[in-house]
């Protein structure tokens, strides 16, 4: 599936400086999701790093430009930010924004020295894309508000405002068709590759239910280390924020 | 001595929190790292965690709009 209104648009993303001084530190937030889902975890940065998120295309602040709409489109609008952050930075991903920092260790590899990637996509042992692609669907409040439920363990970790928030960002069908087009390509993407030039951490909730932990694979290699986390679902960074941000600042720290 | 409880800092756009729960009663013992209270705005939702032992006491009720900053409980 294509949309006509996207072609031969290239994608954009939108970088927001958050806050905080010291070693750069970038936010890449997941499918559906903008840097407001990083209210837990930048602010526990800022005595440590320069933080800085983006909004992927279609995300956000940013404009419904997807491009291809894969994953290679989308770390594609964000490796001509890499310059202007400084670094080689940190760069921290959750879900789809996991992929795209794979992607874009591999496309601009002098600009990052650490990956922190939470329930990468692709990685996992099966991404749930009936989900995904329920998302640019979505309707009615408690439609919403169930959609949200299944991403956490404990649903207090999603207000009811939130759903409102999710419709309202819904509102414009360039920027449906532009997620559809993104959760299609999702879907047909091969796993990402996991660099082995840098140090690569993955924290994964045993009770993800979107895109569970892999099975089978060893925890700790060479370059890669897998943090599982009891009772957590597909937010960690909000589910068990301490130890999410724990993790990150040991890679900041980590030189 | 007591500690207060405050909202966080949650960036440099989001200037206020809703208390969505207290998750421990007023007058009960927490111990550091408890999750005590959970917190939301329009954009997300979080916990706040007890940063010492003690008492809680409730400054704020649930339901209630809280600036960043501000003292929604204390630990005694």
């Amino acid at each position: 599936m294509t949309n006509q209104a996207q072609q031969g648009h290239s994608a954009r993303a939108v970088l927001h400086r958050l806050g905080g001084a010291g070693p750069a530190l970038l936010l890449i937030h997941g499918f559906g999701a903008d840097r407001y889902g990083w209210a837990a975890t930048a602010p526990a940065l800022f005595d440590l790093a320069t933080v800085w998120a983006v909004d992927l295309p279609a995300h956000g602040a940013a404009d419904h430009a997807v491009g291809a709409g894969d994953v290679a489109s989308l770390a594609a609008a964000v490796a001509p930010h890499m310059a202007q952050i400084g670094g080689p930075a940190v760069v921290v991903g959750h879900s789809l924004g996991g992929a795209v920092a794979l992607n874009l260790a591999h496309m601009v590899p002098q600009y990052l020295r650490h990956l922190v990637l939470l329930s990468p996509a692709g990685l996992g042992g099966g991404l749930d894309h009936g989900y995904l692609h329920a998302f640019a669907q979505l309707q009615s409040p408690d439609q919403t508000r169930d959609w949200l439920h299944r991403l956490v363990a404990q649903k207090r970790f999603i207000a009811p405002a939130m759903a409102a928030h999710v419709l309202a960002s819904l509102q414009d069908p360039a920027r449906r068709a532009a997620l559809a087009q993104i959760a299609v390509q999702l879907e047909q993407a091969p796993p990402p590759a996991v660099p082995r030039h840098l140090p690569v951490d993955m924290i994964w909730g045993q009770a993800d239910q979107i895109n569970p932990p892999p099975q089978d694979s060893a925890d700790h290699t060479a370059h890669s280390r897998i943090t599982r986390l009891p009772d957590i679902g597909h937010l960690p960074q909000i589910e068990a924020a301490n130890r999410v941000n724990a993790l990150i600042r040991a890679a900041v720290l980590q030189g | 001595m007591t500690t207060q409880i405050l909202i966080p800092q949650l960036g440099n756009e989001i200037t206020e929190a809703e208390l969505s729960q207290w998750l421990v009663d007023d007058g009960a013992a927490v111990a550091a790292g408890d999750a005590i209270l959970s917190i939301s705005t329009t954009k997300m939702a979080m916990d706040i965690e007890a940063p010492v032992s003690g008492t809680l006491r409730i400054v704020l009720p649930e339901g209630e709009l809280a600036p960043v900053g501000a003292v929604v409980g204390e630990i005694a």
